[in-house]
């Protein structure tokens, strides 16, 4: 039996005292509570589709994939027409990209992409923890965080107290039966499920109710994440980023998943008032695809892709990139755009700006003293 | 252990069910044959199913959206009826009764779950609408015959079947140097065709030798001009169900090279080229990486989350010896559950949680039960969805993982509250689908529970107090002993 976790778990007071122990108890104008909210793109997002690059060159890599309308960045860059709000954002210093960035993994397979973009590790399958759920133990943040989906993400894992939200209409049983329940797992030591069941009795009414669409899921997260008790990150999962067929160009598959992208953006903003300016949205995802269209006229996976940011912990708006140029040369393998920025070292320093946490500190207890940059002063306001 | 293993290698032991003596012997004797579905009703076969998926995509895509390009409403409404006529939205309901149906009847349930094992391990992920037509009938007709033959022939008729072909896109895979790869690379509709390494990545990574393996990108491309030409038939009203056959037209020439292997088989006219890929497969299925894999994905399913070495071996040499014969592979997976399994515990996935309980408590929510329903152009009703439904709700939509490796049978993938609140929530609906002749009684429990578990104490004593009806099933269900086994 464990007397300790369970006591400290029981009220939900309890747990927000530890949760928030490097703040105060109730949030203050001068000390708000900051949010970083995750958005991993599933397949591999096709960073040229998402931030489309000021190149001819692309035109002979990808004839059937070129946008017409794109959204103006910069002389250089320019945004997809679906991301609409980030465009917006943009123009009032909210949004940004990070662009030719990946996790350092060129193998190109989804399931080993996925799980070393999710661990933060060198090989596949090595470790266990993602590095949002270290970078949070680390941080002192426990029972902080909400996935929103159904499996908890292996991104979160690492930390204790975890919680998801994905609704169904069918009812719970009465607490009495839950506390039975969970008492009967009292003679295990340190059972996982005894823990799981004590966040279950512990939920918030905002994460009562609700459907399981994008858009009910983003307009409940922007309440949840407003109240100054509640968790201090999200995580949200899109699927469908895998285009090797039909990728479409303005409308088609691709462009419906960055529309997905822009609608949690724009529920986030719209919902979340002027706690959008204590937030940081991130997007993940495990490669790039290749720059040269496929027989189908869809991508390949590949290497190189982009980070899509948005929220007021935004230094300025920006194309933060050291561009390895389009020349067949320049290509990673001859194929795929490079990676010339470890995206790791923005999660680092994500990290390090939202939980106020030493970089260096994340770096030893996320990353293994990986060899990954701070850019926080370059990315994210003090 | 004896009482256990029919929990561990099955789904427990009905009210109806004899506990027999040799528990080993019991499961070892289910596999020597592929036994019958509990159903008695026809059940379609993959070739009405490939017609029926053909007739949807090509009624709505070629026939509806041109008829009412300009009427979004009418094209909403003629969609809808498409459906039921092609039995969209009945299939997988079908299937998944048939499924369950026989998993709680079956005199071999043992087979039962060993079967539910294969269908994760070569999955078809939520993809266009195999979920809805074809899902189903491959795990019927694909892999079950090819249980009680060699793992080589089961990854050949998965690698070949039109399921898997089209899951990982493989029609798209076209030999740059092939007659049809030239013609089309040099018409002038801007399109080009070439290799496509979905398929032949999976088949490395997970259906045969897993990272583990060390293959490289390279092989990865060799393996994909292996797998050129595999495709279906084209044809103007099937669109892409047509059959499959090989084409090769559409295949790039050998000599390939993979894991050091040089295939170079000069004599293979083009009438012979599509047997390279039984070649290749050969040695894939038999090589050291894949076995090991195999076992240790055997082993993870039936014994714990990080199988032992010891284990491991086990399977590992039963296999060696009998060439790869699934039946003795499955075989020593029963003594390795029956040698090691009692030390350890793993955690229950939301299907086999469901199943464990509905045997056990004698639970029917099958429509029909057991005699079975067959399609007869109408629209599926509530009873006849509600297997689906369950499992939807319970977070286990067994024809619809995410990623072609299927779910993840590992606890920490299903330990976040949300999947926790439904398992709550459905055990009080298993009220709701009991067996009607059968009182539910404080004692009707104590002689399940005695039946099934060797340590019967802590659960007994768990549902010892009184507590309201729906809730009993709550409090059994999400016990300790029922969420692992």
């Amino acid at each position: 039996m464990n007397c300790t976790r369970r006591s400290f778990l029981k009220g939900s007071l309890a747990t927000i005292f530890f949760s928030n122990f490097n703040i105060p108890l109730y949030g203050s104008i001068s000390n708000p509570k900051k949010n970083l909210v995750i958005i991993s793109l599933r397949g591999g997002m096709d960073g040229l589709t998402a931030v489309p690059v000021n190149d001819i060159l692309i035109n002979k890599y990808r004839s059937d994939l070129i946008l017409n309308n794109k959204l103006k960045l910069n002389s250089d860059f320019s945004l997809h027409p679906k991301l609409k709000t980030l465009h917006n954002l943009w123009s009032q210093n909210l949004a940004a990209v990070i662009h030719a960035t990946n996790v350092p993994y060129t193998g190109r397979s989804h399931f080993d992409g996925q799980n070393i973009m999710e661990t933060g590790a060198l090989k596949a399958y090595t470790k266990k923890t993602g590095w949002l759920g270290r970078g949070m133990k680390s941080s002192g943040l426990y029972g902080s965080s909400l996935a929103l989906s159904l499996p908890m993400p292996l991104l979160l894992r690492g930390v204790e107290g975890n919680n998801n939200y994905f609704p169904t209409w069918m009812h719970l049983p009465k607490r009495e039966v839950i506390e039975k329940i969970t008492r009967a797992y009292d003679g295990i030591e340190h059972d996982k499920l005894q823990e799981v069941y004590n966040v279950i009795m512990n939920r918030p009414l905002t994460m009562q109710g609700g459907d399981e669409s994008l858009d009910s899921l983003s307009k409940r997260t922007a309440k949840i994440l407003k109240d100054p008790l509640g968790p201090k990150v999200a995580v949200f999962d899109i699927e469908g980023f895998d285009t090797h067929t039909a990728q479409g160009t303005d409308n088609g598959e691709h462009a419906d998943n960055l529309h997905d992208i822009d609608l949690i953006i724009k529920n986030l903003h719209t919902g979340m008032g002027s706690d959008f300016n204590n937030t940081l949205i991130l997007t993940l995802t495990e490669f790039g695809r290749t720059v040269e269209q496929n027989g189908g006229n869809g991508t390949e996976h590949g290497y190189g892709s982009a980070i899509l940011m948005a929220g007021g912990l935004l230094k300025k708006s920006q194309v933060f990139t050291d561009w390895p140029g389009l020349k067949k040369n320049s290509l990673f393998e001859g194929r795929d755009l490079n990676s010339t920025i470890d995206a790791r070292s923005i999660y680092a320093s994500a990290m390090s700006s939202v939980f106020d946490t030493d970089f260096e500190k994340i770096k030893r207890e996320v990353f293994w003293e990986q060899n990954i940059k701070n850019y926080s002063e370059n990315l994210f306001k003090a | 252990m004896k009482k256990n293993f029919f929990r561990k290698v099955a789904f427990g032991l009905s009210p109806n069910d004899k506990i027999n003596e040799d528990p080993l012997n019991w499961a070892k004797q289910q596999f020597d044959t592929v036994p019958k579905f509990v159903w008695e009703k026809k059940l379609p076969n993959l070739e009405e199913q490939r017609d029926r998926y053909g007739k949807w995509v090509y009624e709505d895509r070629k026939v509806l959206r041109e008829k009412y390009k300009n009427d979004r409403l009418a094209y909403e409404k003629e969609k809808d009826n498409l459906r039921v006529i092609t039995g969209e939205k009945f299939f997988e309901p079908l299937e998944l009764s048939v499924r369950h149906s026989t998993a709680i009847a079956s005199n071999s349930p043992a087979f039962e779950r060993m079967w539910h094992f294969w269908g994760n391990f070569f999955a078809i992920s939520e993809k266009d609408f195999l979920a809805s037509f074809s899902t189903g009938v491959y795990q019927r007709e694909i892999i079950r015959p090819n249980m009680v033959k060699t793992f080589e022939d089961l990854v050949y008729a998965v690698t070949t079947s039109w399921c898997m072909l089209h899951h990982l896109d493989n029609a798209e895979n076209i030999g740059p140097s092939s007659t049809e790869g030239v013609r089309e690379n040099s018409d002038n509709d801007n399109e080009n065709v070439g290799l496509n390494e979905n398929h032949a990545r999976e088949l490395l990574e997970l259906h045969t030798l897993s990272p583990e393996g060390k293959y490289s990108q390279k092989d990865v491309i060799e393996m994909a001009k292996v797998m050129t030409g595999w495709r279906h038939l084209w044809n103007n009203k099937k669109l892409e169900a047509g059959p499959i056959k090989f084409q090769p037209e559409y295949h790039e020439q050998g000599p390939y090279k993979i894991l050091g292997k040089i295939y170079d088989i000069k004599d293979f006219n083009t009438v012979n080229q599509g047997k390279e890929l039984g070649i290749v497969i050969k040695d894939l299925a038999n090589h050291p990486a894949t076995i090991r894999h195999v076992a240790r994905k055997l082993c993870q399913h039936y014994i714990c989350d990080e199988p032992t070495e010891e284990m491991i071996a086990s399977i590992v040499k039963k296999w060696k010896q009998n060439d790869g014969n699934l039946i003795e592979v499955h075989k020593s997976t029963m003594e390795a559950v029956f040698d090691y399994g009692s030390n350890y515990q793993k955690f229950s996935m939301p299907e086999l949680w469901l199943l464990q309980n509905s045997r056990m408590l004698g639970l029917n929510y099958i429509y029909l039960f057991p005699k079975g329903f067959e399609f007869n152009g109408s629209r599926p009703s509530r009873s006849h969805r509600l297997v689906k439904d369950i499992l939807w709700e319970i977070g286990h939509p067994i024809y619809r993982a995410k990623q072609p490796n299927g779910f993840i049978d590992l606890e920490d993938e299903w330990l976040s509250p949300e999947l926790i609140i439904r398992r709550l929530a459905a055990a009080r609906r298993f009220a709701d689908i009991t067996n009607p002749n059968v009182n539910y009684d404080q004692d009707y429990f104590f002689n399940v529970i005695e039946k099934n578990f060797d340590q019967p104490e802590n659960l007994l004593n768990l549902m010892k107090d009184p507590v309201f009806y729906a809730d009993r099933f709550a409090i059994f269900a999400n016990s300790p002993e029922l969420m692992r086994v």
